[in-house]
């Protein structure tokens, strides 16, 4: 397998591609033990892309999607414990961050260069809204044709905190889990120093703007540069309002959100995202985490960004 | 620049959509807590062979020597099902038919074959295998041994289930167990008496937190037969017993420097009026280059049993209860130990530990035992060889 051990023999990295994505799992430990966790780590995250992949047949979100229109379908504890914290992010951000606008992609072509037709969007805004599902622990009901449930929004990050917990259980207490740039840590390094994590420049694919010293805990970043339309002058980025179908208007261009669990360092950074930018800066700072924008201006923000606000690889545009 | 991220477990979140959402995320499986082990086969076959050797002193003469090598495989079935053997063979020399304690880990726990009385020289064979049975939360082992030596043939078979619930947190436990025995005299050829006993087992295991798990057993035994000393002149024991033992254990994690404290407490009581506390402590410390380090300590302490005597048989009736085991006494028992285990290479490991073991009527929780007992003293040194794919 791939995945080695340093010189020092204490230094364990497991690189892997999951979920449309690069993915390492570090472990500062060595020999066969580290070996055994590397693997249950990749093995955990592998079972929740089987579980909720969209692109897999045989998922439990094709299940759900392809019973859209019919009658309600029961789903296990830990679909059900998804679905409950889907439905908490529904809630508190007013319906902004919404499991089932997954649907709206039909409409957006994020390799087209022109954005949709209004009507093509409108017409798929029909199938979209948590609060049209009928979910009653453990049945869960897509009253339409068409709905669609989409875990994309929380999977990956719960993914890096169940990984996080298999470190854990194996006694990795100085592990690392990073997918796809969403991380976690099991503990800080082993001499009690913190991880350094570098967040991405969302403008220039090799910049950095931060680095962020994580103790423990997990960073999640969400940001309009994986995935976007350039048109008429105007950026589309890929996070859309469930409320209206397209993206939000002058939205922050990257959020980043220290916190406990990866998977609400993600929903905040996503929910930031989604509120425009000044109700994005808001939120995070009333979220009382650490945490880091870049607004449509380039400029850097929030308390992870220290004194330091401007962008050092665009000075001009501050 | 590089900004420290204050990102922590135990850290309130004050802001309320902050606090909600790290509720709800809590309620997911794994999350809250570290998980309990899932269950599920090994990942890969594992052969070891180990080698015991144990020396007990009494009031400082050597009385009696085991040595015990030992041989363990454990091989994954496909998917879902596992096989363990273990084969023992040990050896016994000694000075005199004197009984003998049982190994220190099973203090105030009824002693097994070799725990009794022994001639001058003895072989026991035994054989254990277990299976199980990996279900998505569960799984159900089913076991069987047997052991034999010139004057002692036993036999049992055992059942054991666990169930975890979804998040992994909580684990049950439940088995039960029977065990036959034939017992014999190496000096009297027409002994031939029998016991049978059986057990059943609860437990729980709880994860606490991501670096906290709490495990409470209560097992319950009884047995019918016969339980005297054969190699005692005059040593007669009720028919039966009842046994009671719960264990509370407390594992914790030190994130700071990877290591776990166990911590363990014991008691035990029968119906014979042996009443038994035992705590234990072992620290876990894994080092670099693949050291494992584990010094652990034990204190014991029992109760006699309501028959045992030090004093003159002056029975008036020779079927009255009366017993001069020591292993019936009251006294206070003090173990230490050390075992370090190192890997030599991904899949191959070393391991060697000594632990002693001390027993003396002064060390009984109240300060006072059975006073005529003889300090007894045993050393146990251990030396293995692993190999896991």
């Amino acid at each position: 397998m791939p995945g080695g051990r340093d010189a020092g023999g204490d230094v364990f990295v497991l690189p892997f591609t999951a979920m449309g994505g690069a993915c390492e799992i570090r472990l500062m430990a060595g020999g066969r033990a580290a070996r055994q966790t590397a693997r249950a780590a990749v093995a955990e995250v592998a079972r929740i892309e089987r579980l909720y992949s969209r692109y897999r047949p045989d998922s439990v979100t094709s299940r759900l999607n392809a019973s859209a229109g019919g009658e309600a379908v029961e789903v296990d504890g830990e679909t059900a414990a998804l679905l409950d914290y889907a439905d908490t992010c529904w809630r508190q951000s007013g319906g902004a961050f919404d499991i089932t606008s997954g649907v709206l992609r039909r409409a957006w072509d994020f390799r087209r260069p022109a954005p949709p037709a209004p009507a093509d969007v409108d017409r798929l805004l029909s199938r979209v809204g948590w609060d049209k599902v009928e979910w009653r622990r453990p049945f869960l009901r897509l009253p339409l044709p068409g709905m669609e449930i989409d875990f994309g929004g929380i999977g990956k990050e719960y993914a890096a905190d169940r990984a996080t917990a298999r470190c854990l259980e194996h006694g990795a207490g100085h592990a690392l889990v990073n997918l796809g740039g969403d991380v976690r840590a099991a503990g800080p390094r082993p001499d009690g120093s913190p991880w350094v994590i570098g967040i991405r420049h969302p403008r220039r694919p090799d910049g950095l703007v931060a680095d962020v010293a994580l103790l423990e805990g997990a960073l999640a970043t969400s940001g309009d540069y994986e995935r976007f339309i350039l048109a008429d002058g105007r950026r589309y980025g890929h996070l859309l309002d469930p409320r209206t179908g397209w993206p939000p208007v002058n939205g922050l261009r990257a959020a980043s959100v220290a916190a406990p669990l990866c998977i609400v360092a993600g929903s905040l950074a996503s929910m930031a995202m989604l509120a425009g930018e000044d109700g994005g800066k808001r939120l995070l700072a009333e979220s009382g985490l650490a945490h880091l924008w870049v607004d449509a201006r380039g400029t850097v923000g929030g308390s992870l960004a220290g004194a330091d606000h401007h962008d050092p690889f665009d000075p001009g545009e501050t | 620049m590089t900004t420290p991220a204050p990102a922590s477990l135990a850290a309130p979140l004050a802001a309320p959509l902050a606090a909600s959402l790290m509720a709800a995320a809590l309620a997911l499986p794994g999350l809250g807590a570290l998980p309990a082990r899932g269950e599920g086969p090994p990942a890969g076959p594992t052969v070891s062979v180990k080698y015991l050797d144990y020396l007990d002193f009494e009031d400082d003469r050597r009385r009696v020597r085991i040595r015990a090598p030992a041989l363990y495989a454990l091989a994954p079935l496909g998917d879902a099902d596992a096989l363990e053997a273990t084969v023992v063979r040990d050896s016994v020399s000694g000075a005199s038919p004197l009984p003998i304690f049982p190994l220190p880990a099973v203090a105030g726990v009824p002693a097994g074959p070799s725990g009794l009385s022994v001639p001058v020289a003895d072989r026991r064979h035994s054989v254990d295998l277990r299976g199980t049975h990996y279900f998505e939360r569960a799984s159900i082992g089913l076991s069987g041994s047997w052991s034999s030596e010139q004057d002692w043939v036993s036999r049992a078979v055992g059942v054991e289930g666990r169930l975890s619930s979804d998040d992994n947190n909580t684990t049950l436990a439940l088995g039960a167990g029977l065990a036959l025995d034939d017992i014999g005299s190496t000096l009297d050829p027409t002994v031939e008496e029998r016991r049978r006993t059986t057990n059943v087992l609860v437990g729980v295991t709880q994860v606490l937190s991501p670096v906290d798990l709490v495990q409470v057993n209560l097992t319950m035994g009884r047995g019918h037969g016969f339980f005297a000393d054969v190699y005692r002149a005059a040593d007669t024991r009720p028919s039966s017993r009842r046994q009671w033992a719960g264990l509370v254990r407390y594992n914790h994690y030190v994130t700071a420097v990877g290591g776990a404290l166990h911590l363990d407490y014991r008691t035990y009581r029968d119906d014979w009026g042996v009443r038994a506390h035992t705590l234990e402590a072992a620290w876990y410390q894994p080092l670099d280059g693949g050291w494992l380090l584990r010094p652990r300590v034990r204190y014991h302490s029992q109760d006699a049993a309501r028959f045992y005597s030090d004093g003159p048989d002056d029975r008036p009736n020779l079927d009255e209860a009366l017993s001069t085991d020591y292993r019936l006494a009251a006294f206070g028992a003090l173990g230490a130990g050390l075992k370090v285990v190192k890997e030599v290479t991904d899949t191959l490991s070393v391991d060697a530990a000594f632990d002693w073991y001390g027993q003396r009527s002064g060390w009984h929780l109240t300060g006072g035992g059975t006073g005529s007992l003889a300090a007894f003293d045993a050393q146990v040194v251990t030396i293995g060889l692993s190999w896991t794919y």
